[in-house]
C-alpha cells in the first residue's frame, strides 16, 4: 500500500500544532459559554483533524489541491 | 523539448481564484453575522419592550391601592419604596416616575438626570408612549402610562441588557460559527482553484500540442520546427564559439506520386499513406533528430551534430524506406521521395537560408530523380530559378500570363491543316516567353495543376469560337495530364463551356499522355467513356514512349494515336524505326484508329511517312506552333503549308 506522501512542511505542522491545541483548550474551558453542542462538536473535528495531520503530515486538502509546503521538495 | 514549454503557463490564475474565494467568504460572513446580531438585538428589544410595558400597565393599577391603604391622602414616596410591589421589582429597573394629582415623585432615579427630547415631547403633551434613550454608558428603554380615570402617570426607565446578551452570543457562537465558515471556505477555494487550474492547464497543454503538432500524423508542426530551429541559433550565438564548431543538417523531403494516390484511391488512403510514412521516417531519424511534417507531403528531419556526410546517410537510408512498397486498402503503393540537404553552417547560418537551399536541393532531387541531393552553389543558378518559378505560379495563372500557342495538324498527302494542337506558353514579365517544358513540371507537381488544366480548355474553347465566327471549323486538341482526370469538376467544366461558347464538341481533342503509369491508365479507363459522352474526340499522345503502349491502345476507345518523334526522327535512316512504324500503322488500321506523326521537320520525313500509309501529320516541317493571329491567315487562305503539301504530292507523283 502506498503511504501518502508527506506535503506538510515544519512551519505548517507547527501552526497546525498551535492552533489545534489553542481550539480544543478553548473548548475545554469555555464549554458553558459557547453554549451549542453542535459548535463544540464541530471545533473539536477541526481541531482533531488538524492534529492528525500535524502527526502524519499529510493534508487530505492539500492533496486535493495539489499544495506542498515541505521546503525540501 | 517538450511542446508544452513553447507556451508559459499562468501562476496567477490560481491566486487569483483564491483570493477571490477567500474575499467572498469574508464578506459571507460578515453580512452573516452582522444580519444575525441585528437579528438577535431586534428580538430581543422586542420581548424587553413588551415586558416593561405590563410592569408599567400592572403599577399604574397597583399604586392607588397603595395609597387607599395609607392614612394619608397624599402619595409618600418612602412608602412606595417600601410597599411590596417596588421591593419586588428588579434592578433593571432604573427609574420610576409617578406623577399624581399635584405630586411628582422619583424613586430609583439620580435627582439631576434630564429628560431627553422625546421623553418630554410625551410628558408635556401627556401621551403614551415608549422608546429607547440612552446614555453614553447606557441604553435605557422608557415607556410613559397614564390611567385616565384616576390622573395617575407612570414613566419607567428600564436598562437594555438584549444588546449585551446579544453581543455575547454573537461574540461566541456566530464568530465561531464564522472562523469554521471561513475556514471550510478556504478549503474550498484551494479545491476548486486547484481543480479549475488543472483543468485551465490541461486545456493549455492541449492547445500549445495542437499548435505545436500536425493532427493526422502527430509529429510537431512548422511552428515547431522554427521554435527548436531558433534555440539552436541562439545556443550557438551564446556560446560564442566558431560556427565552425556546430553542425547540424536539415532535410527536406517531399514524396513523389503521393498526389497519385491521394486523387485515385481519395483523401483517407492518401491519410493513411502519410501516416505510414511518418512512422517509417520516424524510426530512421531516430530520437535524437526533429521529424517534422512540413506541410501536405513533405516532411522535414533538423538532425543537430550530423555533418554532410552523415545527412546524405540518412537521407539514402529515407529514400530507401520510402521506395519499400506500402499496403493501402489492400493495394500496393510505391512511392519515392526526393530529399534537399542543407547544412549548417556551410549553406546557411539563418533559418530562411536553410529552408530556401534545402528546397532548391530537393527540387534539384526531384527534377534529375536523384533520391536526395546535397545543397551546392552550383544548384542556385539552375534550380533557384525552378524554385522562383513556382512561387510565381500562383500569381501569372491570376495574372493570365499563360497563353496558347497553336500547331498546325495537316493531312497527307493534301496538306490541309485539318486541325490544331494547342500548347501553352508563359509569358513571363521577366524571363520572355517559356516554353512547356520549363514549367510544366512545376504544375504538375503544384496545387493549380487543375486550374491551370481548365484554363488552357477555355482558352482553347474560345479561340475554337472565334474561329467559328470567321467561318473557320477547326479541331483543337489540348494536352491533360493524367491527374487532370481525377478532377470530378473536369468534365463538367468542359460540359458547360462548350456549351456556354456554343462549341461543337467533336471540335475539341483531349489528347493524354501515354508515359503516365499504370495507375493513369485505370483512371484514363474509367473517364474516357465519360468523355465521350459529352463528345469531344480522344487521343493518345506521345504513343509508343510509355511501359504499356500495347494496353492503352487496348482498353482505351480513341480517336487517334500520336506517334511519339522519337520513332519520327531517324525514320528515313533508321530501318528499325521505319519498321515500328509501320506495325504501329497497321495496328491502328486494324483496330480502327486514325494516326497522326508528331514531329516531322523535314521533307524527307514527310515523304516517307505518307509513302508508309500515314495520313496525318504534325511538325516544324508544316509549322510551328504559332499565336493565333499567325495562324488564322494561313487558315483562310491556306498558303505556306499548301505550298510544302504540293511538294510532297508532286515528288509522290513523280
Amino acid at each position: 500500500m502506498n503511504l501518502p506522501k508527506i506535503n506538510c512542511g515544519n512551519v505548517d505542522r507547527v501552526v497546525r500544532a498551535f492552533l489545534s491545541v489553542a481550539l480544543i483548550m478553548y473548548v475545554v474551558l469555555f464549554w458553558e459559554s459557547i453554549g451549542d453542542i453542535f459548535l463544540q462538536i464541530l471545533i473539536l473535528i477541526f481541531a482533531i483533524m488538524n492534529l492528525i495531520s500535524t502527526t502524519i503530515g499529510w493534508c487530505p486538502v492539500y492533496q486535493l489541491a495539489n499544495i506542498n509546503t515541505c521546503k525540501t521538495d | 523539448m517538450g511542446p508544452q514549454t513553447l507556451i508559459k503557463s499562468d501562476t496567477r490564475l490560481r491566486r487569483r481564484l483564491l483570493f477571490g474565494s477567500v474575499g467572498l467568504a469574508v464578506a459571507v460572513s460578515v453580512i452573516f453575522i452582522s444580519v444575525a446580531y441585528k437579528l438577535a438585538r431586534d428580538l430581543g428589544e422586542t420581548i424587553e419592550l413588551e415586558n416593561i410595558n405590563s410592569l408599567a400597565t400592572q403599577l399604574i393599577y397597583q399604586i392607588p391601592l397603595i395609597s387607599s391603604q395609607s392614612t394619608k391622602s397624599l402619595l409618600q414616596s418612602e412608602q412606595l419604596q417600601k410597599s411590596h410591589i417596588f421591593q419586588s421589582l428588579d434592578s433593571e429597573v432604573v427609574g420610576i416616575e409617578i406623577w399624581f394629582v399635584e405630586q411628582h415623585i422619583k424613586l430609583r432615579r439620580h435627582p439631576e438626570w434630564t429628560y431627553p427630547a422625546d421623553i418630554s415631547l410625551a410628558l408635556g403633551k401627556g401621551i403614551e408612549s415608549s422608546g429607547f434613550t440612552g446614555t453614553d454608558k447606557e441604553r435605557l428603554f422608557w415607556t410613559y402610562k397614564i390611567d385616565t380615570v384616576t390622573g395617575l402617570s407612570v414613566l419607567l426607565l428600564h436598562k437594555v441588557n438584549t444588546l449585551n446578551i446579544a453581543l455575547e452570543y454573537v461574540a461566541n457562537r456566530l464568530s465561531i460559527t464564522a472562523f469554521l465558515t471561513f475556514w471550510l471556505a478556504v478549503w474550498a477555494a484551494l479545491v476548486m482553484s486547484a481543480l479549475i487550474t488543472k483543468r485551465f492547464e490541461q486545456s493549455n497543454q492541449k492547445l500549445a500540442y495542437m499548435a505545436c503538432h500536425d493532427d493526422l500524423t502527430g509529429l510537431p508542426n512548422r511552428y515547431f520546427l522554427v521554435t527548436v530551429l531558433n534555440d539552436f541559433l541562439n545556443k550557438v550565438e551564446a556560446e560564442g564559439s566558431p560556427l565552425k564548431h556546430h553542425k547540424g543538417s536539415l532535410l527536406l523531403i517531399d514524396l513523389d506520386k503521393f498526389k497519385e494516390v491521394n486523387d485515385t484511391m481519395g483523401h483517407t488512403a492518401g491519410d493513411d499513406l502519410l501516416t505510414s510514412i511518418a512512422r517509417r521516417l520516424s524510426e530512421i531519424a531516430g530520437d535524437k533528430a526533429h521529424l517534422i511534417r512540413y506541410g501536405g507531403d513533405e516532411f522535414v528531419i533538423w538532425h543537430e551534430n550530423i555533418d554532410s556526410e552523415e545527412a546524405k546517410n540518412l537521407a539514402q537510408d529515407i529514400v530507401s524506406a520510402c521506395r519499400q512498397p506500402l499496403l493501402i486498402n489492400d493495394n500496393q503503393f510505391e512511392i519515392g521521395a526526393s530529399i534537399g540537404i542543407a547544412c549548417y553552417p556551410q549553406h546557411g547560418t539563418k533559418i530562411d537560408e536553410l529552408f530556401k537551399r534545402a528546397d532548391i536541393a530537393m527540387y534539384h532531387a526531384k527534377k534529375m530523380r536523384l533520391g536526395y541531393q546535397l545543397f551546392d552553389q552550383s544548384l542556385n543558378s539552375m534550380s533557384a530559378s525552378w524554385v522562383a518559378l513556382r512561387g510565381q505560379l500562383n500569381g501569372a495563372l491570376k495574372q493570365n500570363q499563360f497563353v496558347l500557342h497553336y500547331q498546325p495538324k495537316v493531312s497527307l498527302p493534301e496538306g490541309t491543316i485539318v486541325g490544331v494542337e494547342a500548347l501553352a506558353r508563359w509569358e513571363h514579365p521577366e524571363k520572355g516567353l517559356l516554353a512547356p517544358g520549363v514549367f510544366i513540371d512545376i504544375i504538375e507537381q503544384s496545387a493549380v495543376i487543375h486550374e491551370f488544366t481548365r484554363y488552357v480548355l477555355k482558352q482553347a474553347i474560345i479561340q475554337c469560337r472565334l474561329w467559328l465566327n470567321e467561318g473557320i471549323s477547326l479541331s483543337v486538341a489540348v494536352n491533360v495530364s493524367p491527374y487532370n482526370l481525377r478532377d470530378e469538376q473536369f468534365i463538367p467544366f468542359l460540359n458547360e463551356q462548350l456549351r456556354f461558347y456554343r462549341v461543337p464538341p467533336e471540335l475539341i481533342e483531349i489528347e493524354l499522355t501515354e508515359s503516365g503509369t499504370m495507375l493513369d491508365l485505370n483512371v484514363a479507363e474509367r473517364v474516357f467513356p465519360e468523355l465521350r459522352a459529352v463528345g469531344v474526340k480522344l487521343s493518345i499522345d506521345d504513343f509508343g514512349t510509355g511501359m504499356s503502349s500495347l494496353a492503352y491502345v487496348k482498353k482505351l476507345d480513341v480517336n487517334y494515336i500520336k506517334i511519339d518523334r522519337s520513332f519520327i526522327t531517324n525514320i528515313t535512316t533508321d530501318y528499325r524505326d521505319e519498321a515500328v512504324i509501320k506495325s504501329m500503322l497497321m495496328l491502328c488500321a486494324n483496330v480502327n484508329k486514325e494516326v497522326i506523326a508528331e514531329g516531322v521537320e523535314t521533307f524527307e520525313q514527310a515523304e516517307k511517312l505518307h509513302a508508309l500509309g500515314c495520313k496525318l501529320a504534325q511538325g516544324y516541317y508544316f509549322g510551328k506552333p504559332m499565336e493565333p493571329m499567325l495562324l488564322t491567315p494561313l487558315l483562310t487562305k491556306n498558303t505556306s503549308v499548301l505550298a510544302k503539301v504540293t511538294q510532297i504530292r508532286g515528288t509522290i507523283i513523280n
